[in-house]
Order: structure tokens, then sequence, then C-alpha cells
């Protein structure tokens, strides 16, 4: 009798663990993902399904747990779409429960000091904040007494699913299996680019190793996906790459945008980066893959400072340390550089890569010039002093200027320095004078490239003729 | 039949994996490079929650098997950011980098074994006999859990019986702990030397400057700390320790970039369990706040001592070394030291001796700010870092007082 009850819960359990085994691949069948930059994807699942003649309900598990509902669209020959539900009515206890209001389920008692257990038949009359049960004609609370009480239902209620799950209702005009094909979108996937850049300031090069950086938070495995990314930002959405508010306090990187065509596979105004082999993009994973490796680009090392109208500082403030380089097939990257992050190293004395800052590019044309700043630096700095201010006539002002500018590097180095907001109020603004001639990058600024010797200072004297 | 059953489920999921798995624990050599928190300012560190960074560089020895590998990296720090990790050394390079933050938990094995057979046991409280029997999961992890035995549907733990569940395995792609894996294909087996080098948050460092005024008055004595903190629960013994001064550019927000594994807590509910005597319950404790440490630690302090007798501070043997690093400034620990997970150390920085200054006092006055009683003035000491002063050093001290 034992044996038989054994044998009888094994045959009852084989069937359904052998049809769900997780760890086995999933009920996905020939993946594709298609990842914009902007956390949003387009998966393709081709799955091999039996569809029966007439009207058929297919549930779909293992699609993205993020899935918009909205976007699925449903492709198999012979079929047409009667409906297509989502349904996250989750299973739970308390589901459960109310979902056995009316219904007769099994209590099991158990006698706390001998153990011995005494089943009896019982209805759910209602599950408001407790139980409340029908045992023949006594209403009872469920384990109002505290005694130990177990509840038996006889089937998981209908529609009580352990994931949100989708399904289809199809029309189908023929029988049997054939690939049926899934299309949506789900946020929860993205992608961006991270770049490694192994900076030589004496020998003026740079390495740039180039990794896609894949995140999934879809809460779902995407098992041997044949993966694109796509460069560029799909459905309107923006992203900001400088302070949103106000001016910037340097300009952005990209200084001059190229105008060559990286040999890339394109999609319209997109670049395309197809991973060359199928993968597996596991749930909470961040998976990279390398898809540039440049040695010995040239690359230049500078300094930069941007001083806002009449600011004067009481100590002196450092310049950015920035590195020039171009993305040009002619003497610079020769790629096209989807948006990431650039992070430098250089070598130590003991010849070990240390970190010495990052920035973030923006998609990069290839041919374009790049200034990006690393940090500040140490031993170049500026004081910018207003000198003095005098008044000409009701709407005139002449402004002194004074730039002192420092060098405690044991060699010489050339450095930008630029006065902004020249065009503030109005744009008539002259340079009455200048130490040093200056190019005027733009109404709002002007830039003086100054040599600062070694262990040295030198100033920058000008004065403005200006509205205000 | 079990046996057969059971071996039939479980040869699958071994057959898939068909690359070889090579397990790094821990490394051979290390060194960490402490960053500051760019947008600290000059407050002080945090010892429990050091804001900065540092770029952690290792070498691991590796045998690779020929063909296709993954090679599993442990013991780094937890604070890892894995985007940023460089890997060298190895024969057939990097085909992929793969950062796993699913971790073995409670919810997590429920969670994997949805619709897989696990073991409910029973304990009577009263006897002591355990029974056994095998159920189905089939509710996720985030309600509670609902199984299916033999004799129909039943909630775990809602019975007031001691109930608990036990699993045959693991899920595959559980691990303890957030890991990096490679993926390399070598031409042949080897061993290799790998360098593994990544920015990780959990570290902080911060300069402390005492400043000793000799008995004449005129001049002082200048000593400097190199103190780092490292928060993180990794520590990295014999390590070659360097501190970076300057300020770097710091683009991405590194805490974002630290994967977050799902809620690892498992909230087991049953259904609504009011009774007729039941109140509501009590609201939960609030929620602990951890406990900060602060210090102000930026400033000089100055002592000065009107006593004879010669007190001065134990000789320095090591001090920290200066090298260019750029445009910033690398200070190398010239010994090999213990970098302790959740510790403070201090190294010497720098020492001057008989460094001249002037004392004066100074007010900062506002025209048409009247004020009825005298204010104190602020006594200064007024040095200059230059060769001549004995002090020829890069200093980052924008405020210093007495």
């Amino acid at each position: 009798m034992k044996f038989a009850a054994n044998m009888l819960s094994c045959i009852m359990l084989a069937l359904p663990a052998a049809a769900l085994a997780q760890d086995s691949p999933s009920a996905q069948g020939d993946v594709s993902v298609t990842i914009y930059n902007n956390n949003l994807a387009l998966v393709q699942d081709v799955r091999t399904l039996p569809i029966a003649r007439g009207v058929n309900r297919i549930e779909f598990p293992d699609v993205s747990a993020q899935i918009r509902p909205e976007t699925v669209s449903f492709a198999a020959d012979g079929t047409a779409i009667v409906e297509q539900n989502f349904d996250f009515d989750l299973l739970s206890p308390s589901k459960l429960m109310e979902k056995a209001v009316g219904q007769v389920v099994t209590i099991v008692r158990t006698n706390p000091a001998t153990g011995a257990e005494t089943r009896e038949q019982a209805k759910v009359l209602a599950v408001n904040g407790g139980t409340v049960l029908q045992i023949g004609n006594r209403i009872e609370v469920l384990r109002d007494d505290g005694l130990p009480v177990r509840v038996v239902f006889d089937k998981v209620p209908p529609n009580l699913r352990p994931r949100p799950t989708l399904s289809v209702t199809v029309e189908s005009s023929q029988a049997g299996s054939r690939p049926a094909s899934l299309r949506y979108l789900t946020p929860g996937l993205g992608w961006s680019a991270d770049y490694v850049a192994l900076f030589d300031a004496k020998a003026g090069r740079i390495d740039v190793q180039g990794w896609i950086t894949l995140t999934n938070s879809t809460g779902t495995t995407y098992a041997n996906a044949r993966t694109l990314l796509v460069a560029g930002e799909v459905g309107g959405s923006t992203q900001n790459y400088g302070s949103p508010y106000g001016r910037p306090r340097s300009p952005g990187p990209l200084r001059k945008a190229g105008t060559e065509t990286a040999d890339r596979e394109r999609l319209g105004d997109f670049y395309l980066y197809p991973l060359a082999a199928r993968t597996t993009i596991a749930d909470r994973q961040t998976k990279q893959v390398s898809f540039l490796d440049v040695q010995g680009v040239p690359a230049k090392a500078g300094y930069e400072y941007r001083n806002d109208w009449l600011n004067s500082s009481e100590t002196p403030q450092s310049f950015s340390s920035v590195v020039k380089f171009s993305t040009s097939g002619n003497g610079g990257l020769g790629d096209a550089l989807p948006a990431g992050t650039v992070r430098f190293y250089m070598k130590d004395a003991s010849g070990a890569p240390q970190f010495i800052g990052e920035n973030a590019v923006g998609h990069t044309p290839m041919g374009s010039e790049l200034v990006l700043a690393t940090g500040e630096a140490f031993d170049v700095k500026v004081q910018p002093v207003v000198e003095k201010r005098e008044k000409l006539g009701e709407y005139r002002w002449r402004t002194t200027m004074r730039y002192d500018i420092s060098n405690a590097k044991p060699e010489a180095v050339n450095v930008d320095l630029t006065q902004a907001g020249l065009d503030w109020v109005n744009s008539d603004t002259r340079i009455v004078s200048e130490s040093q001639p200056s190019k005027r990058r733009n109404s709002d600024s002007t830039v003086w490239a100054v040599a600062v010797p070694a262990n040295g200072r030198t100033t920058v004297n000008a004065v403005f003729d200006t509205r205000y | 039949m079990r046996l057969i059953l059971a071996s039939l489920l479980f040869a699958l999921p071994a057959a898939a994996q068909a690359q070889a798995i090579v397990t790094s624990a821990g490394p051979e050599t290390s060194s960490v490079t402490v960053y500051r928190d760019p947008d600290r300012g000059e407050g002080g560190i945090s010892a429990s929650f050091p804001t900065g960074f540092a770029l952690i560089t290792e070498t691991r020895r590796i045998n690779l098997p020929a063909g296709e590998s993954i090679v599993r990296f442990e013991g780094v720090a937890d604070g890892m950011i894995a985007v940023s990790a460089v890997i060298t050394g190895l024969p057939g390079g990097v085909a992929q980098k793969n950062r796993d933050a699913r971790l073995l938990s409670p919810a997590a094995l429920l969670d994997g074994s949805l619709g897989n057979r696990v073991h409910l046991r029973r304990t009577s409280r009263a006897t002591g006999k355990i029974t056994d029997q095998d159920a189905i999961i089939r509710s996720g992890p985030d309600g509670a859990v609902v199984l299916q035995t033999s004799e129909g549907v039943e909630a775990l733990r809602c019975s007031g019986i001691p109930e608990s569940l036990s699993y045959d395995s693991v899920p595959a792609g559980l691990a303890a702990r957030p890991t990096l894996s490679v993926t390399t294909v070598s031409p042949s087996a080897t061993s290799a030397l790998v360098t593994l080098t990544y920015l990780s948050t959990g570290f902080d460092w911060s300069a402390n400057y005492v400043a000793k005024v000799a008995k004449n008055g005129r001049t002082l004595d200048l000593f400097a700390w190199l103190t780092v903190t490292n928060g993180n629960a990794s520590g990295f013994a014999d390590a070659q320790l360097m501190a970076v001064a300057g300020r770097v550019n710091k683009e991405s927000d590194y805490d974002s970039l630290i994967e977050n594994a799902p809620s690892s807590s498992l909230n087991l509910q049953c259904w609504p369990m009011a009774t007729t005597s039941t109140d509501s319950p009590p609201p939960p404790p609030p929620p602990m706040r951890a406990p900060m440490m602060m210090a102000d630690m930026s400033e000089i302090v100055v002592t000065a001592q009107r006593r004879n007798e010669s007190l001065a501070a134990a000789p320095v043997m090591k001090m920290a070394k200066q090298e260019e690093l750029g445009d910033l400034k690398l200070y190398r620990v010239p010994m090999l030291v213990d970098v302790n997970a959740h510790g403070q150390k201090q190294v010497a920085l720098l020492q001057k001796t008989a460094v001249p200054f002037h004392l004066y006092y100074a007010a900062k006055l506002w025209p048409l700010d009247p004020s009825d009683e005298s204010q104190p003035m602020t006594k200064t000491l007024r040095m200059q870092n230059r060769a001549a002063s004995n002090l020829r050093s890069g200093w980052r001290c924008r405020r210093c007082w007495g």
C-alpha cells in the first residue's frame, strides 16, 4: 500500500517536473535581440509550437518580465489572432484562499499533545482579514485558537500564475507544428560603450580599447541569442551629456564633428554593432564584448581654463588637464565612437598603469576632433583678477583683466585660457588691448594660447570695452 | 525509479556547459591606488562609508586548458566597478567579460526551483516525528510559497506546523558573491600570469598635517599623515599602497554601476490570519541608521610645547615617496602593507623640520557693518612652500590656521 502511494506520487510528479525543468534551456526558441542605447530592446523569439485546427490559446512563458504587452506582434502560418492577454494575477497563499471562497477544502488538524491528525471537509465562506469556514453546520474562524491547522486545496485555480504570462488566442486553419514568431519591445536591456585609453604623454600616443557594455535587468535570461546593438536612441528620448543647468563649465569633448564614414554596418542613420557569435544574456548580468582595439594613436596633452565674465578668484585655480586626439582614419582612431565613458590610464614610475580620470563622449562620427578633460592639473594654475572697472558712459564700461598663470612642472607647458561671457546682455564687446593676441572663437568667448615656462610664471593682460 | 528520474533531470544542464570553468580564488600580488572623493572638498573622510575610490591591480596565476574556457575571478573588492575591469596576460585575449549579480539566497533558490521537485519536511511538535514529502513549487517567490503535493495544494508555513523545504541542487548561475568572469580561447594548455585591474568604490584618503612650533617661536616642524580608509569587506594583504593627489574627473555614478542583486530576502506571507481576538499588529521598529563616523581632518593642528625636555616624536623610518603621474601626484608607500577590510591605515606622508613661519593677527572688515563689541582677531601662521623654507613639496591645503 505504502509502496503504491509512493509510486503514485512519483508518477504524478514526474510529468510536470520534466516539462517545467528550469535549468534546461527555457521555453524560448530562436531568439534575436536588437538593443538600443536608451534602455530599450526589440526581442524576436521564434518558437516551434504545435497548433491545432480551430481556436487555440498559446501561452508564452519566459518572455521579458518587463515586456510592453502593447507592442507584441505574433505571426505563424495559417493563423489569425483572436485576442492577446497579458495576465499578471500571481499565485500566492492569499489569492489561493480568496479564489477558494464558496468551495470545499480539506483541513487537517494536528493534536498538539499526541500529534494525531484529524481530517475534515470545510467550506470557505469568506476571506476578509481572516478566513471564515463552515464545517458541517458549525461556523469557525481558521486557526482562531492558534493550534496547527493545515489547509489542503484540490487544485491551483486557473489564471493564477507564478510569473506574469503572455498568451495569444489564435484561430488556425490547419493543424500541426510550425514556427511562430513573437516580437516585442522591452525596457531593461540597454548598452553603452566603455573605452580604456592608455595615454603615454611623453611619446604623445594613446592605446584605445573599446568595449560594448550590455546590461540586462529585465528579469529574464535570453538564451543563445543573436545580438545586434544599434548606436542611437530611438523614440525621441535624448541623452544630455552636459550639465543641465546653465552653461557648461567647459565645452564638451567634441570640438569638430567628423565627415568620414566608418567601416561599420549601418541602418538608416544608425551604426550597427552585431556580436560575432550568439550569446546568452543572463538576468542581472553585465556583459562586455570588445569592439575596438587601436594602438599608438597620436594624442596630445593640454590644459584648458574657462573664466566666466567678471570672475575674480581669491586663490589660484587649477587648469583642466585634457587629452586631445582625432577619430579620423588618417592619423587617428579610425572609427566612429558610440556614446560611452572613456577611462584614461597612465603608467607610473614603476610601469604600472594608474587611473588619471574619465570623461563621457557622445556618439562621435569618424574624423572628429576630441578634447577630453581628465581632471584638474596639480601644478598648472591660473588666478583671474578683475583689476579695475571704469564707467565710460551711461552704457559703456571698461574692464581691465589680469590672469596670473603659474607652472610648477619642470617642463614648459602650453595652456588654452578662455575668457567667456563676452556677449552677455549685449554683444558689441571689443577687446581694447591684450598682452598677446587672442583668437575670438565666437561672439561669446576668446582664447589665448599661452606658453608657460618650466617652473615659471606668465601673466596675460586684457582690457575689454563692454556694454555692461 | 526515482534515481533514474533524478539522473535524467540533472544530466541536461551539465551537458549544456561545454566550456571549462577555471576559478581563480585570489591574487598573488596586489596593489591599491587610492583616490580622494573629488566632491568631498575639505571635509573629513567617513570611516564607515568612504566616498572615494581606488584602482586595484592584482596578478593571478591561472592554469588554462586548451580551447574555450571561462575564468572566474573570486575575492575581488565588493565595490568593484565591473565595466572598468581590464584583464591582460591571457594568451588568447578576452572574448567576453561578464559580471553576474544573481546571488545564491533563499529567494533565488526558491525562484530557481520553480516548477521543480523539492522536498517538504514537517516535524510534529508533539512527537518529534518527521514527515518527508515531495512537492512542486507553483508560485514565484514574491508573495509566498504555494506547493503541490500528492495530497493537494497547500501554502508553506501557514498551518502552524514547523515546515521547511529542501532542494536537490543549486540552480545554475547562482554564485555566493557577485563574480566577474571572462571567456577566453587558449591556444594550448598553459599557466598564465594574468593582471586584473579595476576601479572600486569604498575607499578614500586624506592628508592630515601636524605642525609643532619650536621653542624659539619662529620655526615649526611639519609632519603629515597619509590616512587611507577601506570600507570594503575585502582586505588586501601585502599590497603596494599608493595615493593620488589632484582632482580627477569622474563622469559616471559609480554607485549605480555596481549592480545590485535582486532582493535576496524571502518574504513569506500567508492568507489573512486575523482571528476573533487579534488587534492590528504593532508598527515595525524604525530602521536603524548606520552610525556615521565623521571627523574634520583637513586642518593643520598646531601644537606648542612649553616644557623644556624634548618630546620629539618617534623618528619615522619609512616615508611615502612622491612621483609625478601626468598632471597628478602619486604617493607611493615604500613597503608592502596590509590594507585591511573595514580598516583605516596611516603612514607618514611628509616631514619637514625648521620651517620658518610668520605669526600675525588677521581680521576681515566689511564696510557699513558696525559692531558694538570688539571682535577677536584670528591668529594666523603664514608659511611658504618653497625650497628655501624647507617646505618644497606639493601641498594641498587651502585653509591653514592655528
